[in-house]
């Protein structure tokens, strides 16, 4: 069957723009059916917050400590001021065996028996 | 996938829920006390009864008597707090956990005239003793425990 002049240019069109559709589609498809598709990422996206939160929780789950600590208590600074107690001292010592730290104020004022009140 | 998302907040909420209960919460006992030779009044404080004999070694004394305390439980680490006496007060400032220990600030006042002043990194395993001034024919000592 032969074509007229306004089928042939028709047909001609229509092929061409069936040409230029396919990989556009096809890319769509790909988009689709592929492994990083939106949803996927977001999914892989929560799934490795989650992981993180469960890491971190149970690092520092793991960090709490269980035990008491063998450390002795340590005394960092200590001041009197010499106004009020020009004559005092203080010295720090350690008893390792009763794990007891001391801090030792000596020379302060000493106080009538009524200080003892509660 | 509609089960997915409950599925992974019931994780989260476990998770979170582990990391919650393991955050240490932990009582800071401040006690002023007075040590005498003279005969007991009333039986020694619980608290005191633990580290009684290190502080009869120490001080010599054989009996201790309370005359303030405050006890604290300590949620952030940095709370503070006041262990008073009708003339002594011992005001604890708490500057947060460090290394199993908690650095204070320590101030102990004789009514309003600060007597002393120290910072110190109570360990949870060691308490604290310090010496005050001579009351009467006894002394007064501060002990700093955590429970």
């Amino acid at each position: 069957m032969a074509l007229s002049n306004a089928d042939f240019f028709s047909h001609q069109l229509r092929e061409r723009l069936d040409r230029e559709n396919v990989p556009v589609r096809s890319e769509v498809d790909a988009m689709q059916a592929g492994w990083w598709t939106i949803r996927r990422l977001l999914w892989g996206g929560i799934t490795s917050l989650a992981v993180f939160a469960i890491c971190t929780v149970l690092v520092f789950h793991d960090r709490t400590p269980s035990s008491q600590s063998q450390y002795l208590t340590q005394i960092l600074e200590y001041r009197v001021d010499p106004t009020v107690s020009p004559n005092a001292t203080i010295s720090m010592f350690e008893k390792k065996d009763d794990h007891v730290t001391v801090l030792w104020v000596d020379g302060l004022q000493s106080l009538p028996p009524e200080y003892a009140a509660k | 996938m509609r089960l997915r998302l409950p599925l992974l907040i019931a994780i989260l909420s476990v998770a979170f829920s582990i990391g919650g209960a393991s955050l240490p919460e932990q009582t800071v006992w401040s006690g002023l006390i007075i040590a005498t030779n003279s005969p007991p009044t009333e039986p020694t404080p619980a608290e005191v009864t633990q580290i009684e004999g290190t502080l009869r070694k120490l001080f010599g004394y054989s009996q201790f008597q309370l005359i303030g305390e405050a006890r604290k439980t300590l949620k952030t680490g940095e709370e503070d707090w006041l262990a008073t006496s009708k003339y002594f007060s011992l005001h604890v400032d708490s500057r947060g956990e460090k290394a199993d220990a908690y650095v204070l600030n320590l101030k102990l006042f004789q009514e309003q005239k600060l007597l002393l002043e120290t910072k110190a990194r109570l360990s949870k395993a060691s308490p604290l003793v310090i010496r005050g001034p001579q009351v009467g024919d006894g002394q007064l000592v501060i002990v700093l425990v955590v429970q």
